[in-house]
């Protein structure tokens, strides 16, 4: 590589050490990102908030009080209270797991669903490809949300139809990405050298094709996990996900909307909480992209 | 030699260090005077690249500069950018390597040929185009204007740039390997085109050979440095520094008589240097030559080795082997057609034990195919082939029977090193999958002293076994992917533009390589661009042209036909 | 083109799958709440649900070219008529958000390229960061909350269209330039340092002059393609966003529906996706092929 080239390369922001080889292990190397470092912290206590959440609840949840409705943050109440007197961060915590671990389910079914169809079709080509390509061209042509709001529709509102519905309508996608994925890395050379050395197929297919396509498919996922955790949200907030008297952080937003005037925290708490998260999902994402990418090139 | 002509563009002591601590030039000076053509010549990573950047001024904003180059008595690094925008294009042209690289693909040719009046605002002179086009020979020039990038040939598109890049007369020509990437039979006559111009040529280029027929003076850069500076008979015909003589050494050049290699890689450039640059691969270094560098000279060596003695005494013949008729591959009348593009329409070709047959041609001539029909990676369409080692009978999705090699018989060694080898995995994986076909478990220990050995044998036994092929070079990735294939102990071999992608030193270590693994007796078919390349390798050159197989020499009639059509 | 014919079948599954008896409700719809029996044959034999599936599902088909898309269960008005009544409050949202996000991007996107890594950059940058990571409709309540509430700008109520639009369309456009103002970005910057860039310069072209001559076409490709994708990614956002902004859309239309459990309307909705999916794409393809010569070949 000659000098100009190598500069411009330096040109694009990075946010790893420049010298010197990185840690192997896939931690330590999140851990060596600037970005990936944070997110690590902070999905680690989304996690345990999500986890603990329901066992550690400071009040009641789900039942009214209205004898103390509209509180502001108060050593008592440390977010403040509702308009029937709930806690905000007891009804957060409760809701946790649900508006987390939902989006975790929908983005691993989405994941595991698109990684097969999309080797099942980049491996066996034919008949069976164009048929599954078919198919999954045909869910594409209806917008994601479209799709997923008709299911919705038809189900019925509800937590678990909610699910369902993202999974439905997004997995198309994955796997058409997954299918390149299988294809790009079929094409390489060393393939064909393993081939020709005698390994049979399904070593080849376990060992060199679905390893990278898998990793590359976990990167676009977790870049699209922010997608999942706010549509989860819109969706209840729009009373079509969780129903009461079940906390989400989305529809604890609609809710209280019409007091965010006075009682600013109710719109704060909840929408906050949503940002973090998000937030955590894509640093980890970004740093996932970089980390890993990053290897493979020279 | 004349009486002293003020030169026309001078660079004083340049120095260029990138932006992530790269000293890529160090102390660089020589003079042109107009009308000159003076070649850099070196290898990838030695800075001529830079230093013709930094002549035309397109180097990266962040980079730290000293030094002077004076243009007509102007200081180039010291003049603000409009004044440098003033001057390329009027007085300085550049010419870039890969010309379809060098082209917007969005735009016609007759909008990159205006674009050298309309960048500084000028209108653009009537059939100014079409006379240019007839100028370097391309007719119907009307049809040929409102035609895109893609649609020309390599040779011709980079005619067209010449052309644009001349189009002022100015009286200095940067050409940053302006051939490299073209076919061979193209090269002469694109520099001859660039010479007539007229004007000073400032010319970059890795292939000393080339130069020396076109240019009037070189210069041979290594490690940022200049290291010998002459006339093209001195420097091209009888080389007195030490890495220049190794330089043309490792260059292919005669039938039967293989290049050198040169050891070891040249110095990381993010670092200090002490003493001469070349020193740790020198074979006459004395204890002064690692001490203090030497001072910039026409030869910067302390003991340059005396002129009279012949460098090609240390050139070696190839092993010869006693000729063994067995035959590992037999194909006639092979033809593969894909739909209806037929990439092979005939071929016939019979390969013996220990024998190199080498294949060239022009690119997209169906070399790349006949390899994969010989390596039963593709059936053949029409035509028979009988192999001279265990195949099996497969069944194909048509339901048609074809051989396939039986495991390990043929391995191949591709033009891409960084594609040869599984990018997750550590190089003794990859080299020992040929015995371990996979298996889960596997003992360890075992593979990795097995993999070990496999390094040795092509002399990288000193690398780490669980190094990743993105931290190791593209030589050395190669030789991986050739160790990898000995360890297969295949009877045939095929080698896809096996040196393409690598420097001078690589090639001629990958050409021993090769030489040793056919002395053991497996057959190698080889495809390359680089005739002279495989005329010192291999036993058979035969051509390949449009999907048609010729012995060697009986294409030369096709060959011209060819260059005038195009 | 075999796809949209294929994606008409999946929407119009949604009717024979949807649970409850269609002729029911829309009798009930229609004023009608205890029919006899003819009433009920009559409506049955006109809507062929006593035919087999296949041909149930042509003659929807051939209805839904006409112009015919049933009637909706909620209040008896034939869907047309509803979504023609709400469609151009949404048509207008998304319009002019889609203009002001094109023309925010791209502006942005040559700023930061022409100042990369200084000031103007880094925000750019950092606006990027930030619109990527924040959820649309949480944007739109802060938005609600601190500009319309807070300063007073807007109404929280907008009675009639027009110069209302700019709020919710600004705060959708901010929302979505980000994600393209970054593609254009890398995409211009990558471009910037490829060969047909350097030569230019060599020939004497200034950098703005390659920047807009040679690094904005080329990079025009993917841009675009990522617009056209995005439009159906608008398009299904537009139930929150009418939501929150109180805006009478197709999308508050939606919500309705689903509410109701009014599948007609949803399955207009649905079809109504999909058209304008594969309108973006069709355009997006012809605005390709028009900028890439080397696209021409392919489609002779």
């Amino acid at each position: 590589m000659s000098g100009i080239e190598a500069a411009l390369n330096l040109h694009r922001p990075r946010a790893l050490p420049a010298r010197g080889k990185l840690p192997r292990g896939l931690l330590a190397r999140l851990w060596t990102h600037r970005g990936g470092r944070i997110g690590l912290i902070l999905c680690l206590i989304l996690a345990v908030l999500s986890a603990l959440g329901p066992s550690i609840l400071p009040h009641e949840p789900n039942w009214p009080d209205y004898a103390s409705t509209l509180l502001g943050p108060s050593a008592e109440h440390w977010l403040g209270t509702d308009a029937t007197g709930r806690d905000v961060l007891s009804r957060l915590l409760d809701a946790g797991h649900r508006s987390l671990g939902a989006a975790m389910l929908v983005l691993v079914s989405i994941y595991g669903i698109g990684l097969v169809v999309g080797v099942i079709a980049g491996v066996s080509g034919g008949v069976v490809d164009t048929v599954l390509m078919r198919l999954v061209d045909v869910l594409m042509t209806i917008p994601g949300m479209v799709l997923a709001f008709a299911i919705v529709g038809i189900l019925g509102p509800g937590f678990h139809n909610l699910i369902l519905a993202l999974i439905i309508a997004d997995w198309a996608y994955y796997a058409r990405l997954a299918r390149s994925y299988v294809l790009n890395a079929a094409g390489q050379p060393y393939i064909t050298a393993a081939r020709l050395a005698g390994v049979p197929f399904h070593r080849i297919l376990i060992q060199h094709i679905i390893p990278p396509a898998a990793i590359q498919l976990a990167i676009v996922a977790s870049l699209g996990l922010g997608g999942t955790i706010g549509a989860i949200a819109g969706f209840s907030f729009l009373g079509l996900g969780s129903q009461p008297p079940h906390a989400e952080w989305g529809a604890m937003l609609s809710e209280s909307r019409f007091y965010f005037p006075i009682a600013p925290w109710l719109l704060l708490a909840p929408a906050g909480l949503i940002l973090v998260s998000v937030v955590a999902v894509n640093l980890i994402g970004n740093a996932l992209r970089d980390v890993l990418d990053s290897g493979a090139d020279k | 030699m004349n009486a002293p002509t003020l030169p026309l563009l001078s660079v004083d002591n340049l120095s260029l260090t990138y932006a992530g601590g790269n000293h890529a030039v160090r102390g660089v000076s020589f003079a042109l005077q107009p009308g000159e053509c003076l070649a850099l010549v070196g290898e990838s990573g030695c800075g001529k690249t830079s230093i013709a950047r930094a002549v035309i001024g397109l180097l990266p904003r962040s980079t730290n500069t000293s030094g002077h180059i004076r243009f007509g008595g102007e200081d180039l690094l010291a003049a603000p950018e409009r004044r440098l925008q003033h001057l390329r294009g009027l007085s300085i042209g550049y010419v870039a390597q890969d010309p379809f690289e060098a082209c917007d693909p969005l735009t016609t040719i007759g909008g990159h040929l205006a674009e050298s009046w309309k960048a500084h605002g000028l209108p653009v002179p009537r059939d100014e185009a079409a006379a240019q086009l007839s100028a370097i020979g391309i007719t119907n020039a009307a049809r040929r204007l409102r035609q895109y990038p893609h649609q020309w040939s390599g040779g011709m598109l980079q005619r067209a740039a010449i052309a644009a890049a001349t189009a002022h007369r100015p009286p200095l020509i940067v050409a940053d390997e302006p051939t490299s990437a073209l076919d061979a039979d193209h090269a002469d006559l694109t520099l001859n085109l660039l010479r007539a111009a007229g004007t000073a040529v400032l010319l970059v280029s890795h292939d000393l050979d080339l130069v020396a027929r076109h240019a009037d003076r070189i210069a041979v850069c290594y490690a940022g440095q200049i290291v010998e500076i002459g006339t093209a008979e001195q420097v091209g015909l009888n080389p007195r520094h030490p890495y220049t003589r190794r330089l043309s050494l490792a260059l292919p050049r005669s039938r039967g008589v293989l290049p050198l290699p040169l050891p070891g890689s040249p110095p990381r450039l993010d670092q200090p240097i002490e003493g001469c640059a070349f020193a740790p691969r020198c074979s006459s270094a004395e204890p002064q030559c690692r001490t203090q560098a030497p001072p910039p000279a026409a030869v910067a060596c302390w003991h340059p080795p005396q002129a009279s003695a012949p460098a090609r005494a240390l050139a070696s013949p190839r092993l010869t082997q006693p000729r063994d008729e067995t035959i590992v591959v037999k194909g006639q009348a092979l033809a593969r057609r894909y739909g209806l593009f037929e990439a092979l329409s005939h071929a016939d070709l019979s390969v013996c034990r220990g024998e190199i047959v080498g294949i060239g041609g022009p690119s997209g001539g169906g070399k790349s195919t006949l390899l994969r029909l010989l390596g039963t990676i593709e059936a053949p369409s029409a035509g028979t082939l009988s192999f001279g080692f265990p195949t099996r009978r497969k069944r194909m999705a048509g339901g048609r029977l074809v051989d396939q090699a039986a495991p390990g018989m043929v391995m191949p060694v591709f033009q891409d090193p960084s594609g040869s080898l599984d990018p997750r995995w550590p190089i003794w994986r990859s080299l020992t999958e040929p015995h371990t076909l996979g298996r889960w478990p596997f003992n360890r220990t075992a593979q990795k002293q097995s993999a070990r050995q496999h390094l040795e044998t092509v002399g990288l036994g000193h690398l780490d076994i669980e190094a990743r092929p993105s931290e190791l070079s593209l030589g050395q990735c190669q030789r991986i992917a050739i160790a990898r294939a000995i360890a297969a102990r295949p009877a045939l071999v095929i080698a896809d533009e096996p040196t393409s992608a690598l420097d001078a030193a690589a090639t001629a270590t990958v050409v021993g390589l090769l030489d040793a693994l056919a002395a053991n007796g497996t057959a190698i078919v080889m495809v390359s661009h680089d005739r002279k390349l495989l005329d010192s390798l291999c036993d058979r050159v035969l051509t390949m042209h449009d999907g048609r197989l010729y012995p060697d020499g009986s294409n030369a009639l096709a060959g011209a036909a060819a260059l005038t059509a195009s | 083109m075999a796809a949209a014919l294929a994606a008409t079948l999946i929407v119009w599954l949604i009717l024979p799958l949807a649970p409850g008896d269609p002729v029911l409700r829309i009798l009930a719809a229609q004023g009608i709440d205890e029919p006899n029996e003819l009433q009920i044959d009559v409506l049955r034999a006109e809507l062929a649900l006593d035919r087999p599936l296949p041909v149930q599902y042509i003659e929807w088909l051939g209805r839904v070219v006409q112009g015919d898309l049933s009637v909706s269960y909620r209040t008896g008005q034939p869907v047309l008529t509803e979504i023609a009544s709400r469609l151009p409050a949404t048509a207008l949202l998304l319009g002019t958000a889609l203009a002001f996000s094109v023309f925010f991007s791209l502006i942005l996107a040559l700023i930061a390229v022409h100042f990369r890594d200084r000031w103007p950059d880094r925000i750019i940058r950092a606006y990027t960061q930030i619109t990527a990571s924040v959820p649309t409709f949480i944007f739109a309540l802060l938005v609600l909350q601190y500009v319309v509430l807070g300063l007073g700008i807007g109404k929280v109520l907008p009675r009639g269209l027009g110069w209302l639009v700019l709020l919710p369309a600004l705060t959708l456009a901010i929302d979505r330039a980000g994600g393209w103002t970054q593609l254009l970005r890398a995409s211009l910057l990558e471009h910037i340092h490829s060969g047909p860039v350097l030569v230019a310069r060599s020939r004497g072209a200034t950098r703005w002059r390659t920047l807009w001559r040679h690094a904005l076409p080329n990079s025009l490709l993917p841009y675009i393609t990522a617009i056209g994708v995005s439009l159906g990614a608008m398009i299904g956002g537009t139930p929150i966003i009418e939501e929150i902004f109180t805006w009478p859309g197709l999308g508050r239309l939606m919500l309705l529906s689903i509410q109701a459990r009014d599948f007609p309307v949803i399955q207009a909705f649905v079809l109504l996706g999909a058209l304008c999916y594969v309108t973006a794409s069709m355009l997006v393809d012809l605005v390709s092929m028009a900028i890439d010569p080397r696209l021409r070949e392919a489609h002779p």
